[in-house]
């Protein structure tokens, strides 16, 4: 139990807490509930000793679903690990802020600790009751937040006690990574798994339940399917074969079993059993899933030595092979084969409508390309060269580390060649749903098209991402979500390395204020490009700075304050008196312990002051001026002083000569009147 | 033109008119007052001397003799009057005197020394004055420039005329933060 008076932050013999009295204790690692890339640390409940919780330390790089932590805190079920809350802390191991998930601690241990690991083998009516019954009460539970977990595999599984016998198989965390990203091949669908992990989505209930019937099947054979097969053999056979026969490989079930494991294998996403499906299944009605049936090609399709039967792997390898790919497409052996071999008209007419050239834009092989392999494999996921990312995963690809040098550009050739729309209509009825991706994916278009602060690339990252925290250099070890921790980070800042805020904002830093913030800062990023004038350049960025604390709260930064008074140099220069500018300065440095920027900028940003040392300024002009012409007066005098002693000298000389004739005539009548 | 025309007109015109009262008064002193013309004629030498010499519109110098000289006529004019109209032979008896002709005369030359001493005084002053005056604007500049740096300066040279060689009045600008120092080792 940690001490009442402690202030939140504080540590104490290592142990970090948060600001809402959780303790976690860097010092206790645990290894087994580790959800790479977070790592699991012991952590309690300053109110709640008994409560055993544990604390995933995430990669700020790979930001956490944080957003979503709330409403999956919601879900309370036996078959889930439940989130209790999330925070940024100060972590001493890595010496950075980092994001932390605070869960609740499964009793028991992982149900795999490798993918190629064996899993326990148990009874059908175990796997029923303990995992299959709990489990879809917790997806229904998600799917009722409007939630998907993305990250249902094996080894993301947990008994809920030691003993592993009857103990209920729970869901474990999802929030910790991007949706998916750690999900082997196997578990995710065709779609999302020719997506590079990073660009898979957050998909929908019907990707976990497909994930949900593969940990069953994993169970059931006491292996992960797939196991021993590279991703690029299992994906093969998937889209070759179907998941279900790819999967089960030579595996026997039960007829119970098989039904649900059918089912949920389903590549067809609307003949995949739903969650209505699979608690009638549970309450014993049984159902026959249909046999999954693949349009198969009578003959394969000879391409960059690989042997293709279905539409959907020609267009996996086209994904794969991209400068290769132009040649059967122009040469006309694609059409051959989908003709002759194949036979599937409605896949002709989809390949014949791609390689017509798009209206009003400029028509490339690369974009043709594009659009051919959409029209092979509607549902996959949209690819451009490298790039490649399902409708729902492009925000989350564009924001993932060390993307490829060319992602930016790759992407926007997808939204210039109109791709994201064109697959929408090449999905026809399954499209319709997700037509809203056009006009979010349109919206980003001008912020490509402008290269400004504020604008770019950037900003279609944080657009697209409201979870992302924001990637500039300057803020490289702080965890920056929202303005109250931007705020708090430059104070921080301004205490560590005050030299790097001379210029705050950065290409990042604009891009993210200008997604996030309530108001806009256009006008100051504008500025800001404004070279020519340091003043105005100074300004602009203690304004953003001042916006920046507006939105988050009262909270005030008197070191950022004192940063930006160095920062505002420029700006007080403006005053051209020096008087002026010394009484400034001095009003600065005390208003800036108060910590509000709001009141700084008043100071040194305001017309009247201006106005009225601009005022004093010409009456000081003209007063030089004035002061040259009595110069210019007096060297005039100098040089005729003879002549004007002379006649001023004439003109006492009377005076005085009048005053001392007076006084002896006075004293002439005084003695004659007297004598 | 016609302003100017008009002007030195009535200054002629009034000239005019003083020499004129000025004969009346000489011929009425000459006929009724002969014996005091007699005295003042030769008492007031000095003061005749003076308003020859004297070129000035003013007549500042005349002035200045004729105020002691006057004074000291006076006495010997009282002496005269208080014995009774004494007539010219009176006048004559006093003008011979040598006592009183020096008490005239010195009294003019009071007049006179006072005129040819006081200019070099006054020329002192006026260069004591100058330099008060001169270090006064100096600092004054030096504050505007402390205050303002030397743009005040360069404003201020465009407000005078071209012929005005700002360079030879001022010296090269200073550094306006560190003007009194500047000042200093100058």
């Amino acid at each position: 139990m940690a001490d009442e008076n402690r202030q939140p932050g504080e540590q104490n013999s290592g142990t970090v807490s948060t600001e809402d009295w959780y303790d976690i204790f860097p010092d206790q690692p645990l290894k087994e509930f580790d959800s790479p890339p977070a790592l699991a640390y012991a952590a309690s409940d300053v109110n709640n000793a008994g409560r055993e919780l544990l604390a995933l330390v995430c990669d700020p790089k790979q930001s956490p679903r944080h957003e979503q932590v709330s409403t999956m805190n919601r879900v309370d079920q036996p078959g889930l690990v439940r989130v209790v809350d999330w925070k940024v802390i100060d972590w001493p191991l890595e010496d950075r802020r980092c994001p932390v998930l605070i869960y609740e601690r499964p009793r028991g241990k992982r149900v795999a600790d490798s993918i190629d690991s064996p899993i326990q083998i148990a009874s059908e009516e175990i796997i029923t009751q303990n995992f299959i019954k709990p489990v879809t009460a917790a997806l229904r539970d998600i799917d009722h937040q409007n939630l998907t977990h993305r990250a249902i595999r094996p080894t993301n599984l947990f008994y809920d006690s030691v003993s592993t016998g009857q103990a209920t198989i729970m869901l474990g965390e999802c929030l910790a990574a991007p949706p998916a990203i750690n999900q082997p091949v196997a578990y995710e669908t065709v779609e999302t798994a020719i997506a590079p992990a990073s660009g898979r989505g957050l998909g929908s209930i019907s990707d976990d339940l497909y994930s949900f019937g593969v940990c069953i099947l994993a169970l059931l054979i006491g292996q992960s399917p797939g196991a021993g097969m590279s991703d690029d053999e299992i994906l093969s056979a998937k889209l070759e074969r179907g998941s279900y026969n790819a999967l089960i490989s030579g595996h026997r079930l039960s007829l119970t079993m098989l039904e649900i494991v059918r089912g949920l294998l389903m590549d067809d996403v609307d003949e995949r059993w739903t969650l209505d499906d699979l608690e009638l299944w549970l309450a014993g009605r049984r159902l026959s899933p249909k046999q999954q049936e693949i349009s198969r090609a009578t003959q394969a399709f000879s391409f960059g030595g690989n042997k293709i039967f279905t539409r959907r792997n020609v267009a996996r390898v086209f994904g794969q092979k991209w400068d290769s790919a132009i040649e059967p497409v122009r040469g006309g052996s694609l059409d051959e084969w989908l003709r002759r071999s194949l036979g599937n008209e409605e896949a002709i007419e989809a390949v014949n409508t791609a390689k017509e050239p798009a209206a009003g834009g400029i028509e490339t092989d690369d974009r043709m390309l594009a659009r051919v392999i959409i029209a092979l494999d509607p549902l996959g996921p949209i690819r451009f060269k490298n790039f490649s990312a399902t409708l729902d995963g492009i925000g989350y690809l564009i924001a993932a580390p060390g993307g490829d040098k060319d992602l930016s550009k790759n992407f926007s050739e997808v939204l210039k060649a109109d791709l994201i729309s064109f697959a929408c209509k090449m999905m026809g009825k399954a499209g319709e749903d997700i037509t809203r991706f056009i006009s979010v994916y349109d919206q980003m278009i001008p912020f490509l098209a402008h290269s400004e602060l504020g604008q770019g690339f950037e900003r279609v990252i944080y657009e697209l991402n409201p979870n992302v925290p924001c990637q500039s250099p300057l803020l490289e070890s702080e965890y920056v979500y929202d303005m109250v921790e931007m705020l708090e980070a430059f104070e921080r800042i301004a205490i560590a390395n005050p030299e790097t805020l001379i210029e705050p904002v950065d290409r990042h830093i604009a891009a993210f204020l200008v997604a996030r913030m309530k108001v806009s800062i256009m006008t100051e990023l504008r500025e800001l490009q404004n070279r020519s004038d340091p003043a105005v350049l100074a300004i602009a960025n203690v304004r953003i700075l001042g916006h920046v604390q507006e939105e988050s709260g009262s909270s005030v930064a008197p070191n950022l304050c004192k940063i930006a008074v160095k920062i505002l140099d420029p700006a007080i220069e403006r005053f051209r008196s020096r008087r002026q500018r010394d009484l400034v300065r001095k009003r600065l440095s005390e208003i800036s312990k108060d910590g509000r920027l709001a009141d700084i900028l008043r100071l040194v940003d305001n017309s009247k002051y201006l106005e009225s040392d601009r005022s004093d300024n010409d009456k000081a002009v003209k007063e030089f001026a004035s002061s040259i012409q009595a110069m210019q007066r007096m060297e005039f005098e100098k040089t005729h002083r003879p002549e004007l002693a002379k006649v001023i000298g004439a003109e006492i000389s009377a005076f005085f000569s009048l005053i001392l004739s007076m006084i002896v005539l006075i004293s002439m009548g005084v003695y004659w009147i007297l004598g | 033109m016609a302003d100017k025309n008009k002007k030195s007109g009535s200054i002629k015109a009034g000239s005019m008119k003083a020499w004129i009262y000025t004969l009346v008064a000489a011929a009425l002193i000459f006929f009724v007052f002969l014996d005091v013309f007699i005295l003042v004629a030769i008492g007031m030498a000095p003061t005749m001397g003076a308003l020859v010499i004297d070129r000035s519109s003013r007549r500042y110098f005349t002035m200045t003799v004729a105020f002691p000289n006057g004074v000291g006529v006076l006495p010997s004019a009282i002496k005269l009057f208080s014995g009774g109209s004494g007539g010219v032979d009176s006048a004559l008896e006093l003008v011979s005197d040598p006592i009183v002709l020096v008490t005239m005369y010195a009294a003019g030359a009071v007049g006179w020394i006072i005129h040819y001493s006081v200019p070099p005084f006054v020329a002192v002053w006026l260069s004591m004055q100058s330099e008060v005056k001169a270090a006064a604007i100096k600092k004054r500049q030096k504050a505007l420039i402390k205050n303002w740096g030397n743009e005040v300066r360069f404003e201020a040279e465009k407000l005078i005329p071209d012929d005005v060689n700002v360079s030879e009045l001022l010296g090269d600008p200073l550094d306006a933060d560190n003007a009194d120092s500047n000042d200093e080792k100058r």
